[in-house]
């Protein structure tokens, strides 16, 4: 007999993501855009650092007050330590792309000549811009050498906004599916006379394609794929390398997300796809959430001292409030009625930007 | 001089309106507004959004929706959802390449051509948003943008691919598609962002990105969300002031103006960084959810605030 489980009863989740900082190694913050996740992962790491793990952060694209907080001048691969952070240790690094995939190509090739002749092919220097997701797969790429870094306990690592959501989930297998793809595969290596027809077909497909793009394209990119030949299983390797530290239980993916009807459209589509991949979400960071003001004080010096057009103000304004806080909280548990995560952080709507290690330290507060 | 407001301008300046800004600060509704707001003024509007965006699914249904707000506008608003492989096999269909088009998504290469060959999705979107153009069966084109922080890839792409290409279709069409964006008259940039800090420097910074590569005009800017607050009396300002009791009314007056105060310098140095730029102002909306009603309060905003400029 099965038993059905109200939902009135199912588990309340936790406050706060505090245990998460002991018990993983590394903590993804993933989610729409424009909610706060570079300073999500940034307070993280920091209170991380505060209660004595030692912690880096890997930040895609701060804004430059954060970067500023952090103490981050530049893009670069390396970590820097970031002083001052109580009695633990910080380090943030803020990710190149562009030259990451560099060093892949660098460290897969066979020779020095394969590595410059692939960096000089315009439709790799094209693809490592735009290839959708190629920043996502190099961030995963990162997160990986850090991982092997002795000197690093958590890695709290803030995933790209990106229009296609979990792009950096698929970046892997798509960048691998289209090194691998059969057709041109089959244009690269002749191969036994039994499959020469179907490399004629491809031919054929590759002929009609220069009619659309131009052939100096096709040349290039078939010169590209030359180039590329014999990487590719590195390439694979790694990938699958990635995938299983993803899936390892000390990997935690955090939700950010944002009492709006909009983002919280945005961040169920998320968790679907998230748990398309096998992937289940340990907590949801519900961030810029309007403070609470009705609490039943008011004062009688106050109320004798307004006019009524003055008064009717400000009950109104509070009455909106109020109002935008009931609307705030019904997204939130639609949010959270869909996904059932174990934790959920619920941060307050901050009054200014974060400028130092000192509003992290106070946003990681109410995180962890 | 009291301008025209800044949206109507651009609407009647140029065919295709492309709105754009980082994920987050309203581009959705903002484009959902401004069709409502040209299809308002008698003009043959479509809104055309990428698919795939679940937010900008959500929109179109809140546009589909049967509200009387909408019984003037809908007959001249239509709603598209774009594809790049769809786009890309309608266009081999219409220039007699139906099986290959076919073959070419069995076999998967279509994916690998259009990531093999860069910008190639981005110059789908674009090449049909010209072709909407060149048919002549719209008075406005509204393009929500992809949001990205890649814009600047997104409008360089044909010129990138005309680079690398240089003869065949694909040629032809860079070419159609940067004379569209390179002329004011047919296309403009429209920025959407929010008066916080790093928004606003984003935008300046990205305006400026624009402005000196020069590959299309660009539009007002919008500042969406800014907090509305009901003026006091200089009285119960004072009174404001001295209280020392607990009161929520002035607890949570205190923090919406401090809000709308942050906000009025973010939008001061917006103002600094850009002079000379026009700029519209959409207030905050207190509801999470956005139905046909509020779309069309928005779009009436827009229709009716003056110039905010310099």
């Amino acid at each position: 007999m099965t038993i059905e489980v109200p939902s009135a009863v199912r588990a309340k989740p936790l406050e706060g993501l505090g245990d998460l900082i002991g018990n993983c190694k590394v903590v993804l913050l993933a989610g729409p855009g424009g909610v706060g996740k570079t300073s999500s992962a940034a307070a993280i790491a920091v209170g991380a650092a505060l209660s004595g793990v030692r912690t880096c952060v890997v930040t895609i694209d701060p804004a430059k007050r954060l970067a500023d907080a952090l103490g981050i001048e530049h893009i670069g691969n390396d970590p820097v330590e970031i002083e001052a952070v109580g009695a633990g240790k910080l380090w943030a690094v803020m990710l190149d792309a562009d030259a990451t995939f560099d060093e892949l190509v660098v460290r897969y090739a066979k020779s020095e000549e394969q590595a410059g002749r692939i960096l000089s092919n315009r439709v790799y220097q094209n693809l490592t811009r735009n290839l959708s997701g190629v920043q996502e797969y190099m961030a995963m790429e990162k997160l990986f050498e850090l991982h092997n870094d002795p000197r690093f306990e958590l890695l709290v690592v803030d995933t790209p906004p990106s229009a296609n959501a979990l792009d950096f989930l698929d970046a892997p297998r798509r960048l691998i599916s289209f090194l691998d793809n059969r057709v041109f595969r089959l244009i690269m290596r002749p191969g036994p006379a039994l499959l020469r027809p179907v490399s004629f077909a491809a031919r054929a497909v590759l002929k009609t394609i220069s009619r659309v793009v131009g052939a100096e394209v096709v040349d290039e990119a078939v010169a590209f794929f030359q180039d590329f030949e014999g990487m590719e299983d590195g390439f694979r390797e790694r990938a699958q390398s990635v995938q299983a530290l993803l899936h390892e239980d000390a990997t935690a993916f955090v939700m950010v997300s944002a009492p709006r009807g909009d983002t919280v459209s945005e961040a169920l589509s998320f968790g679907e796809k998230l748990s398309g991949f096998g992937f289940g979400i340990a907590g949801i960071i519900s961030n810029r959430h309007t403070p609470a003001f009705a609490t039943g004080s008011r004062s009688t010096s106050l109320e004798q001292a307004l006019e009524a057009r003055d008064r009717d103000a400000l009950e109104n304004n509070l009455a909106r409030m109020e109002l935008l806080r009931s609307a705030e909280d019904a997204e939130l548990s639609r949010l959270l009625t869909e996904l059932e995560p174990p934790r959920l952080a619920r941060v307050p709507l901050l009054e200014g930007d974060i400028a130092s290690i000192e509003d992290l330290a106070q946003m990681a507060r109410s995180l962890l | 001089m009291a301008g025209k407001p800044p949206l109507i301008e651009a609407i009647e300046s140029a065919t295709v309106l492309i709105i754009a800004g980082k994920g987050g600060v309203g581009k959705s509704t903002i484009s959902a507004a401004a069709a409502i707001a040209a299809a308002g003024l008698g003009r043959r509007t479509a809104l055309v959004g990428l698919a795939h965006s679940r937010p900008a699914a959500e929109l179109m249904r809140a546009l589909g929706e049967d509200a009387p707000v909408m019984a003037a506008i809908s007959p001249k608003l239509r709603i598209f959802e774009l594809r790049p492989e769809e786009i890309l096999v309608e266009y081999l269909e219409d220039h007699g390449m139906a099986s290959l088009g076919r073959r070419l998504i069995s076999t998967g290469v279509v994916s690998v051509v259009s990531t093999a060959i860069p910008g190639i999705r981005e110059l789908l979107v674009l090449a049909k948003l010209k072709q909407m153009e060149r048919s002549g069966e719209f008075d406005s084109i509204i393009l929500d943008a992809p949001a990205s922080g890649h814009l600047l890839t997104f409008l360089s792409s044909p010129k990138g691919l005309a680079d690398i290409a240089n003869v065949g279709l694909l040629r032809s069409q860079s070419d159609d598609v940067q004379a569209l964006l390179a002329d004011p008259s047919r296309s403009k940039l429209v920025l959407v962002t929010l008066a916080e800090e790093t928004p606003v420097s984003e935008t300046s910074q990205t305006y400026s990105e624009v402005e000196s590569q020069g590959a299309i005009a660009l539009g007002p800017v919008i500042t969406n969300a800014l907090q509305g607050l009901t003026p006091l009396s200089p009285e119960a300002h004072k009174a404001l002031e001295k209280l020392e009791e607990k009161d929520d009314r002035a607890d949570a007056y205190r923090f919406v103006a401090s809000k709308a105060r942050l906000q009025g310098e973010n939008l001061a140095e917006l103002r600094r960084r850009l002079p000379g730029c026009r700029m519209a102002r959409v207030p905050f909306i207190f509801a999470t959810g956005l139905g046909v009603n509020e779309l069309a309060g928005l779009a009436e905003h827009l229709l009716s605030e003056a110039s905010d400029d310099n």
